[in-house]
């Protein structure tokens, strides 16, 4: 008995001096807090005065990290991820300037504040862009040099990192948090999304956000989604985050192209009923040429930004014309 | 002491009145003079200022103040405050000045347009000895994001507010037949040629200063993508400018945007706040003549390029030629 009680100590105790100790295996879904408005730029962006990157602690292991809007219209989000051994941080933002955006000046911050609370002394930081758009890498660079640190973003990375069934499935093991790694293109042909099976997170990029998808190669599109809405089915999901903002709060409404003042935008998060309407919504559209307006995204097939290269003149087709000017 | 207060006001305010008699009586050689039968020469600047990559590290100023020539000024808004990058104008004549256009940004605190005006304008009479300068507040075309710093001049002194409907813009000038008519219009001694060159809005005018002989077209023609709300009009419009342009000799076609590159065809992407290689605002009668063409040639909605300037002939908002 006294052995038993000794040896479980002796456990504990080594539990506690490795730092993060086995809370990986619940089978709740870990609270987050989310009700706040983002850093939403200003009317004007050169009397904008917020932070460069807002961060906010989801849950104890989990960050979102914001862009502002001053800084880039883009104000993609990225998200810093924790396991006992290596943290994640997806995606890299949209400029590459450490004066204008300091992203890896505040990952480290992060990461060291994490460290300390955690009493961990070792991390791996892995790097992982969720598609190549200019959104998502422009600050890769800050992190080239850095210790203790994996950058995957191309083919041979990603295939080093993600297993060896990759590029059909893929894992992360973050040390007790274990993430699916699948390939979603369609919108952005590179495009990867993670779902966190701890949290129950789904983490989409730009394949599925709050805002205009436009699709570049309908089959896979409609592939990808059905990839995740089985994930969804299969183990449920508490929240999918994308990785930017483009609807505001009224229903089926976006703030236009390139707008860096969003005081009214729609949250983040979406919900797998949305999954399943976007699912639905890209069935419908079935590779015709279309704009579909849902309360939450806008679904967009061979229009809108860079849907296709334009020949010149750029012909309008019938139904999409209209008398409008700025 | 009271009463003391009183005389002395009343003193100063006769002596006030004298000076200005005496300004008066000194009459002829205070007085501007703007000849038509040479172009005055202006100058603009080799690079306007074009936003930052990063919008809120901007530091230039809330708005560019470029004086063309002694009574020229072209001020520009930054692009950091609001992508339109709108230019405006302000022309002076014996005891008036008329500024056209106010900017994309309505707050004084963040585009103190006012505040900028009213320093030109005292500048301006202190250099050339004028004084009671009356303002006119115009506008080119009824657009947020050429008016919208309007409410600004609303309390100021000895000005006109034109308005900002269209029956307001047409009584003013005193267009009977819109848009065929040509007016005259006298800025003190300063003469222009005012013509209605509807098409991208329905209420847009042209301005021809015959001093300085710029032709201001405003959104109706510039370097970057025409919006046309109404083609048939656009196009005679165009035609109109064209043949004003045959009638008086004209030094530059200035206007209210830069959005092309400065390589022939490309255009920055709309929105963008940072525009590092602008080609110049001002425009020349080759580009219009274009321009002219493209009307005769252009018979279905679709976005047309042109090396200056891009034609977006009933487009909706879901296209752009982003990448």
């Amino acid at each position: 008995m006294n052995i038993l009680k000794t040896l479980t100590l002796a456990a504990f105790s080594l539990m506690l001096s490795q730092g993060v100790w086995a809370q990986w295996e619940t089978d709740a879904s870990p609270n987050g807090n989310m009700r706040f408005s983002w850093i939403h730029g200003s009317l004007s962006a050169k009397s904008n005065k917020d932070l460069r990157i807002q961060v906010h602690r989801y849950n104890e292991h989990t960050y979102i990290l914001r862009q502002n809007p001053a800084v880039h219209w883009e104000a993609p989000f990225m998200y810093l991820l924790f396991g006992d051994e290596s943290a994640v941080l997806l995606d890299a933002g949209a400029t590459s300037e450490p004066e204008y955006f300091p992203l890896r000046q505040m990952v480290d911050s992060v990461i060291d504040r994490w460290k300390t609370a955690n009493r961990v002394s070792e991390l791996t930081l892995f790097v992982i862009p969720l598609g190549q758009d200019s959104s998502q890498t422009s600050a890769l660079e800050q992190f080239r040099n850095r210790k203790n640190t994996r950058i995957a973003d191309d083919a041979d990375t990603r295939a080093a990192l993600f297993g060896s069934s990759w590029p059909d499935s893929g894992t992360l093991s973050l040390g007790g948090r274990h993430l699916e790694v699948i390939p979603t293109p369609g919108i952005d042909p590179e495009a990867i999304s993670l779902f966190d099976t701890w949290s129950k997170i789904l983490l989409t990029g730009n394949t599925f956000y709050p805002g205009r998808l436009v699709i570049r190669d309908h089959p896979s599109y409609l592939e990808s989604l059905e990839k995740l809405q089985r994930i969804a089915s299969q183990s449920g999901i508490a929240s999918i985050w994308g990785g930017r903002i483009e609807m505001s709060a009224e229903p089926g409404l976006d703030y236009m192209l390139r707008s860096n003042y969003r005081p009214n935008e729609r949250s983040l998060q979406l919900e797998s009923t949305d999954l399943k309407d976007a699912l639905d919504i890209v069935r419908l559209i079935n590779d015709k040429q279309d704009i579909q307006i849902h309360d939450d995204f806008i679904v967009m097939n061979g229009v809108g930004r860079g849907a296709r290269a334009y020949g010149w003149p750029v012909y309008i087709p019938e139904m999409f014309r209209k008398n409008r000017t700025r | 002491m009271l009463k003391l207060k009183h005389s002395i006001a009343a003193i100063s305010v006769a002596s006030g009145l004298l000076m200005v008699d005496l300004a008066f009586s000194l009459g002829p050689s205070r007085a501007l003079v703007f000849p038509e039968s040479a172009t005055a020469p202006g100058s603009f600047p080799d690079q306007w200022i074009h936003g930052s990559k990063s919008a809120m590290d901007n530091e230039d100023p809330a708005v560019q103040v470029h004086r063309y020539n002694d009574h020229t000024y072209i001020l520009r808004e930054n692009k950091a405050i609001n992508y339109e990058g709108a230019f405006m104008y302000v022309f002076f004549g014996n005891e008036k000045a008329l500024l056209i256009d106010q900017g994309s940004t309505s707050s004084p605190a963040l585009f103190p347009l006012r505040k900028t005006v009213d320093k030109i304008v005292s500048d301006w009479e202190s250099e050339f000895k004028q004084s009671n300068t009356h303002l006119i507040v115009a506008n080119s075309h009824l657009h947020g994001d050429h008016y919208a710093a309007w409410n600004q001049f609303v309390d100021r002194p000895n000005t006109t507010m034109v308005g900002l409907t269209h029956e307001e813009v047409m009584n003013y000038w005193g267009f009977s037949n819109y848009p065929n008519q040509r007016i005259e219009f006298d800025l003190g001694g300063r003469e222009f040629v005012i013509t209605g060159t509807p098409g991208h809005e329905s209420s847009e005018i042209a301005f021809y200063d015959k001093w300085t002989d710029l032709l201001y077209t405003g959104d109706m023609f510039y370097r970057g993508r025409l919006y046309l709300q109404d083609w048939d009009a656009w196009s005679a419009s165009i035609r109109r400018l064209q043949s004003l342009a045959n009638d008086y000799p004209v030094s530059h076609f200035v206007n209210n945007h830069i959005e092309m590159t400065n390589t022939p065809t490309i255009d920055y992407p709309i929105g963008t706040t940072w525009q590092p290689n602008e080609p110049p605002m001002q425009m020349t009668r080759a580009m219009l003549d274009e321009a002219v063409n493209a009307a005769s040639k252009i018979d279905q909605a679709g976005i047309y390029k042109f090396d200056d300037f891009l034609i977006y002939n009933e487009v909706p908002w879901a296209y752009t030629t982003d990448p």
